[in-house]
C-alpha cells in the first residue's frame, strides 16, 4: 500500500489510503492487509478520499479477504470513493456486494456495534 | 682499410720525429682519411644494425672496448719486451697505431651506441640536429692539420668549434628519458654497464697517455686541440656517460614507485582479462586473490562471497585457522555495510598463529549496486599495510567487483533471453486460444482484434455456434496482466468451450461459468466478462455484463447507440450460489445491420500523455461517426483513434470485437431449417 495511516478505534480500525492502488502498490497493500488479519482485526474501515486510481489488482486485494472477514463475522466498509474509483467498483458490480458509503462518518456508523 | 692504417701507423705518429713539413702533411692527410673512413664505416654499421636493447648495445660496447684493451695490452707487452732492441721504434709505432685504432673503434662505436639510446624516442628536430652534430664532428677532423707551428687554423675557430660542440653535447645529454622506461633491475644493469664503459674510457685515456698531471693540458689533450675528432667525440661521450650515470643514480630510489603503478596497471588488466577469457567467476576470484597477495606481499588471503556466505578461495591459510582469526566476527557484512575496508593493524591472536599473522585487512568487493563479498589479507608483521597498499588493493577489489557484477549481469541476460524464448512460445500457444475463424459471414458477421501489452495477456474472446442455432459470444478480461492472467484465460477458454455447447438459459450459463471459473481462480483474482447470446432465427439477443465494460449496441433501424449497462458482478468475485442474485440480463430484439461492440478496458482506459483516459464518450462518438463503415474498417478506425490518443503505446491488454447481424435473415432461417 502506498503511504497510509491507521486509526485504531474500540471496535474497528480505520485505514486512510493514499495514492494509486495499481499492480505494484497492491502487492504491498496485500501484505499489510494480511498482517491486519493475522492480528485479528476483522472490522475494517477503508477511507479512499486520497485514492486517485484503483486497478483490478487493487480491487483483488480487498476481494481476497472478503470471505475470511465474513467468516470471522467481521466487516469491511469503504468510504470517500472518488467518482473514478467508485466507477470501477460499480462496473465490477461490487457496489452490490461491498458496503460503500459516501463519507467516513457514515462508515463509522455502520461499524459501530 | 688495414693498409691505410699501417701506412699511417708508420708515418703519421707524432712520436716518429719527421722534421719535414711535407712529411707532416702527408701524415696528417693519412690520419684524416683514417679517421674519416672509420667514422663513416662505424656510422654505417650502427645505423643499419637491427634495433637492439640498451643492455645489448652497452654490452657490445664493453665487448668492443674490452677486446680492444686486450689487444692493446698485448701490443704494449710486446713493445715493452722489445724496448731495447734496434727495431724499438718500429715496434713502438705499431703498438701506438694499434692503440689508436682500437681507441677509435671504441669511441666511434660508443658514439653511435649513444645515438641509438638518444633516439629511443625519435623526433624530427632531433634527427636534424644530430645531422648537424655529425657534420660538426667530421669537420673537426680538420683540426688534425693543427701543429705547433700552425698557419692553417685560427685559434678562435677552434674555440668556436669547441663551444658549438659543447652546446650540442649538453643538448643531447638532456635526452635521457629512456631511463624512465627501465625497471629497477634494468637500471642497475645499465648503471653498471655505463660505469664499465666509463672505466674503459678512462683506461684508454691513461694507457694512451692522454691524461697528464696538469689539468689545462689534460683538457687540451682531450677535447680541444690535440686529437680533433677524437677529442670532440670523447667530450660528448664523457658528458653523456656521466650525466646518464647521475640520472640513473638519482632515479633509482623513485623507480619502485613507478614500477608499482605499472604492476598495478598490469594487475588490473589481468583481472579484466580473466573476464574476457572465461565467463567463470571462479577464475576472476582466483586472479583477484593472486593480485592481492602479490600486490601487497601478504602471507595469506581468503575470499568470502555474499551469495553463498562461505569461503570460496583461500591461500596460505587453513579453514580452521581462518576461524581462529575471525573468532566469529562477521567482517564481510561489516565492510559491505560501511563500504570501506577494515584494517586491524595489530591482530591479537593466541597460539601458533600469532607469529604468522599480525595484521589483517578486509576489503569489500562491491559495486554501487551489488554487494559481492569480501577479501581478507593477512601479513606477518604489525601495521603491514601502508596507505599505498590500501589504495591499490581497494582498486583491485573494485575492479574485480565490477568484473564479477558484469558476469552476473551477463548471466542474468542469458536467463532473461531464455525466458523471452519461453514467452515467445507461450505467445504462439496463446494465439491459438483465440478462435481461428468465425462462423460463416452469412450467418453472423464478426470481426475481432486483440493486442497484448506484454507478450501474453488475459484478454479473451470466443464464439460458439451451438446446436440450437444460437451464437454464444464471450468477451473476457482476467484481472492483472502477463503470465498469470494468460493461464487463467486459457482455463476460461476450456470452461467456455465446454459449457457453451450445452443448451441452457443465459442466467444458468453465467452461474455455471462463475462456479467453474471460481474453482480455478486464485485468491483475489477475478474475471470480468460480457456474454452475448444471439438467437438469429427468433431475432432475439440476451446480454450479460459480469463486471465488464458495457457493450455498445447499435440499433440500425433507429440509428441509436446504446450502452448495455445492466448490473452484474465480475466472475470469481462471489464464489457461491449467491452469484446469480447479482446478475441481471438484458434482452434485445435484433434486426439486420444491428451491431454489438464488445471490448476490454484497454480501450477506454488508454491514457494520453496528460493522463487523460480515452473514455466511453470518445469511443461512443467514434463509433457513431464511422458507423457507415464495414465492421472491419470500423474496428481499424477505432484502434487507430485509440493509438493516436495514447501515442501508439498500449499500456494494457486491448481487445475489440464487433458483431453484426447479417443483412437478410430469411435465407439464414432457411439455412437452419435445411
Amino acid at each position: 500500500m502506498p503511504p497510509y495511516r491507521t486509526e485504531v478505534n474500540d471496535t474497528f480500525i480505520s485505514i486512510f489510503l493514499e495514492g494509486d492502488l495499481d499492480a505494484n502498490s497492491s502487492i504491498q497493500a496485500d501484505e499489510q492487509l494480511s498482517q491486519l488479519m493475522k492480528s485479528g482485526q476483522y472490522r475494517l474501515h477503508f477511507d479512499f478520499t486520497n485514492v486517485e486510481y484503483i486497478s483490478s489488482a487493487g480491487i483483488g486485494v480487498f476481494l481476497s479477504y472478503q470471505d475470511e472477514i465474513s467468516e470471522k463475522g467481521g466487516k469491511m466498509v469503504f468510504s470517500g470513493l472518488r467518482p473514478r474509483v467508485l466507477n470501477v467498483f460499480q462496473l465490477l458490480g461490487l457496489d452490490q456486494l461491498l458496503e460503500i458509503t459516501p463519507t467516513s462518518i457514515e462508515a463509522l456508523e455502520r461499524l459501530k456495534v | 682499410m688495414l693498409l691505410a692504417e699501417t701506412l699511417h701507423a708508420t708515418n703519421s705518429h707524432p712520436y716518429v720525429n719527421s722534421s719535414a713539413l711535407f712529411n707532416t702533411l702527408v701524415n696528417d692527410l693519412v690520419l684524416f682519411v683514417f679517421l674519416f673512413t672509420n667514422f663513416l664505416l662505424i656510422r654505417q654499421g650502427f645505423n643499419t644494425a637491427p634495433q637492439q636493447k640498451l643492455k645489448a648495445l652497452l654490452t657490445q660496447i664493453l665487448g668492443i672496448g674490452g677486446a680492444g684493451l686486450v689487444l692493446l695490452s698485448i701490443a704494449i707487452g710486446i713493445s715493452l719486451w722489445t724496448v731495447n732492441t734496434p727495431i724499438e721504434f718500429q715496434i713502438l709505432a705499431i703498438r701506438k697505431s694499434i692503440g689508436l685504432y682500437v681507441f677509435v673503434i671504441f669511441l666511434f662505436s660508443l658514439f653511435y651506441t649513444y645515438r641509438r639510446i638518444i633516439f629511443y624516442i625519435p623526433s624530427k628536430i632531433k634527427y636534424q640536429l644530430w645531422k648537424i652534430f655529425e657534420i660538426l664532428q667530421i669537420f673537426s677532423i680538420l683540426l688534425i692539420f693543427e701543429h705547433d707551428t700552425t698557419f692553417l687554423i685560427p685559434i678562435y675557430f677552434k674555440y668556436f668549434l669547441f663551444i658549438v660542440n659543447l652546446a650540442f653535447c649538453i643538448y643531447f645529454s638532456t635526452y635521457i628519458r629512456w631511463v624512465a622506461y627501465l625497471s629497477i633491475k634494468e637500471k642497475i644493469v645499465a648503471l653498471l654497464l655505463l660505469f664499465g664503459v666509463f672505466v674503459l674510457f678512462v683506461l684508454f685515456l691513461i694507457i694512451e697517455g692522454y691524461i697528464t698531471e696538469d689539468p689545462i693540458e689534460l683538457l687540451q689533450n682531450l677535447f680541444i686541440f690535440k686529437y680533433s675528432l677524437l677529442g670532440m667525440v670523447s667530450f660528448f661521450i664523457l658528458i653523456y656517460t656521466l650525466y646518464a650515470i647521475l640520472v640513473l643514480l638519482f632515479n633509482l630510489p623513485t623507480t619502485s614507485l613507478l614500477e608499482n603503478s605499472l604492476t598495478e596497471m598490469h594487475s588490473i588488466r589481468k583481472i579484466n582479462q580473466s573476464i574476457e577469457e572465461t565467463s567463470a567467476s571462479e577464475t576472476t576470484i582466483r586472479t583477484l586473490a593472486d593480485v592481492l597477495l602479490k600486490g601487497s606481499e601478504s602471507s595469506a588471503v581468503w575470499i568470502e562471497l555474499e551469495t553463498n556466505k562461505e569461503i570460496v578461495w583461500s591461500q596460505g591459510i587453513q579453514p580452521n585457522e581462518i576461524e581462529q582469526i575471525t573468532q566469529g566476527v562477521n567482517y564481510r557484512t561489516y565492510v559491505l555495510d560501511t563500504k570501506k575496508y577494515y584494517y586491524l593493524e595489530n591482530l591479537n591472536i593466541d597460539g601458533p598463529l600469532s607469529g604468522r599473522f599480525r595484521s589483517l585487512l578486509v576489503l569489500p568487493i562491491q559495486t554501487n549496486q551489488s554487494k559481492i563479498g569480501a577479501a581478507f589479507l593477512l601479513k606477518n608483521i604489525n601495521s603491514g599495510y601502508t596507505s599505498d597498499h590500501l589504495r591499490v588493493l581497494t582498486a583491485f577489489a573494485d575492479q574485480a567487483a565490477l568484473a564479477l557484477s558484469n558476469m552476473e549481469l551477463s548471466r542474468k541476460a542469458i536467463v532473461f533471453e531464455r525466458y523471452q524464448e519461453q514467452l515467445a512460445i507461450a505467445k504462439q500457444m496463446q494465439s491459438k486460444l483465440y478462435p481461428s475463424s468465425f462462423p460463416d459471414q452469412v450467418r453472423l458477421n464478426i470481426h475481432a482484434v486483440s493486442h497484448q501489452a506484454e507478450e501474453i495477456g488475459g484478454d479473451y474472446y470466443d464464439v460458439i455456434e451451438s446446436s440450437d442455432h444460437q451464437f454464444r459470444i464471450l468477451m473476457g478480461d482476467v484481472s492483472g496482466k502477463g503470465t498469470t492472467a494468460a493461464l487463467y484465460m486459457a482455463q476460461l477458454k476450456g470452461i467456455f468451450q465446454a459449457l457453451g455447447r450445452i443448451g441452457m438459459d443465459g442466467i444458468s450459463f453465467m452461474d455455471m461459468l462463475n462456479r467453474a471459473i471460481s474453482a480455478c481462480l486464485g485468491k483475489g483474482m477475478f474475471i470480468t466478462a460480457a456474454y452475448l447470446r444471439i438467437d438469429i432465427p427468433n431475432q432475439k439477443a440476451e446480454h450479460f455484463r459480469a463486471g465488464h465494460c458495457p457493450t455498445f449496441f447499435w440499433d440500425a433501424k433507429n440509428k441509436k447507440l446504446e450502452r448495455l449497462e445492466e448490473k452484474g458482478l465480475g466472475l470469481g468475485i462471489l464464489r457461491n450460489e449467491h452469484y446469480r442474485e447479482h446478475l441481471f440480463s438484458r434482452k434485445l430484439d435484433i434486426a439486420p445491420g444491428d451491431r454489438f461492440f464488445m471490448y476490454t478496458d484497454g480501450i477506454v482506459e488508454s491514457r494520453n500523455t496528460e493522463g487523460e483516459e480515452f473514455g466511453y464518450e470518445r469511443l461512443e462518438s467514434c463509433i457513431q461517426k464511422n458507423i457507415h463503415l464495414s465492421i472491419t474498417q470500423l474496428s481499424s478506425v477505432i484502434l487507430l483513434e485509440v493509438e493516436r490518443f495514447s501515442g501508439m503505446i498500449h499500456q494494457d491488454d486491448l481487445t475489440l470485437m464487433i458483431v453484426e447481424i447479417p443483412g437478410n435473415l430469411s435465407p439464414i432461417n432457411s439455412l437452419y431449417t435445411n
